[in-house]
């Protein structure tokens, strides 16, 4: 199970990602025979309404974080952050409530996931 | 030091192959194809709201009977390819207006510093422009021989 705040961070930080490659990368795709709309308002509008339901203590949290380092949430890998590739203390890399619980760096301060292999 | 060249037949797994999508919709042939991965069923769910979304701003029928849905995702630690194909084909709004019948799923993490997605999304665009109508990757029986078919065309690339 995911907790639920999680899952909208994370479904918020993946929509995030895809507006900015679509709007980076639109180029590269094109050119690979991709349509890619130039309207990206239906993102936007989905975005905005994760948002609201992001509790809003977590998502101040999660806005600050991405004013500092661009990615307010990292996978975990192999025991270690990916924000900042600090080896999480053994207790909280073997946690085995990892994406049931909101989780945050020790190191960084980012939102912790764990994706599967 | 450069990195090993991504090769497309080592990444796909027979496993990750399916030859026989029973879907006649769009979001019904996204979802087959989610299934295949190693994804719970929440996370499939999240997943699947993600490609539809990438749908929404653009359709990745790139024509000739091909669809290469693709977004990167928290969801898995490394890139993911999953193989589909239908029997006669389902309307994915493509840019030659035929129906669908080949659909390669690619998933990539956010963290990849090889850029592997964009690598084997070019790889497998270009693959598919020089399919034709006939090509034993329409035709294949086994996931295995698509394998050797995907081997072959990708030698020529």
């Amino acid at each position: 199970m995911i907790h639920p705040q999680l899952e909208l961070l994370v479904t918020l930080h993946d929509l995030e990602l895809m507006i900015k490659e679509s709007t980076e990368e639109a180029n590269k795709q094109e050119a690979m025979g991709f349509k890619i709309e130039a309207s990206q308002e239906h993102l936007n509008k989905a975005l905005s309404e994760v948002e609201k339901q992001v509790d809003p203590e977590i998502l101040n949290r999660y806005k600050k974080l991405k004013q500092k380092y661009g990615r307010p949430v990292v996978p975990v890998i192999n025991g270690v952050c990916c924000g900042c590739y600090i080896m999480m203390p053994t207790s909280q890399a073997t946690n085995v409530k990892r994406n049931q619980t909101i989780t945050n760096c020790g190191n960084c301060g980012r939102f912790l996931y764990w994706p599967a292999v | 030091m450069g990195s090993a060249p991504i090769n497309l037949s080592s990444i796909l797994k027979p496993g990750q192959i399916s030859l026989n999508l029973k879907a006649q919709s769009r979001d019904g042939i996204l979802k087959e194809l989610v299934g295949q991965t190693s994804l719970n069923e929440k996370a499939q769910h999240m997943l699947l709201v993600n490609l539809k979304q990438r749908e929404e701003l653009g359709s990745t029928g790139i024509g000739k009977g091909v669809a290469i849905p693709h977004c990167r995702s928290l969801l898995l630690n490394s890139l993911s390819l999953i193989v589909g194909r239908s029997k006669n084909g389902v309307d994915f709004d493509a840019i030659d207006k035929k129906p669908s019948r080949l659909f390669f799923l690619i998933i990539a993490p956010p963290h990849d510093p090889q850029n592997q997605y964009l690598i084997v999304l070019g790889k497998i665009a270009q693959l598919a422009k020089g399919l034709t109508a006939n090509d034993a990757l329409f035709s294949a029986d086994t996931p295995e021989d698509f394998i050797l078919r995907m081997d072959e065309l990708e030698k020529k690339l």
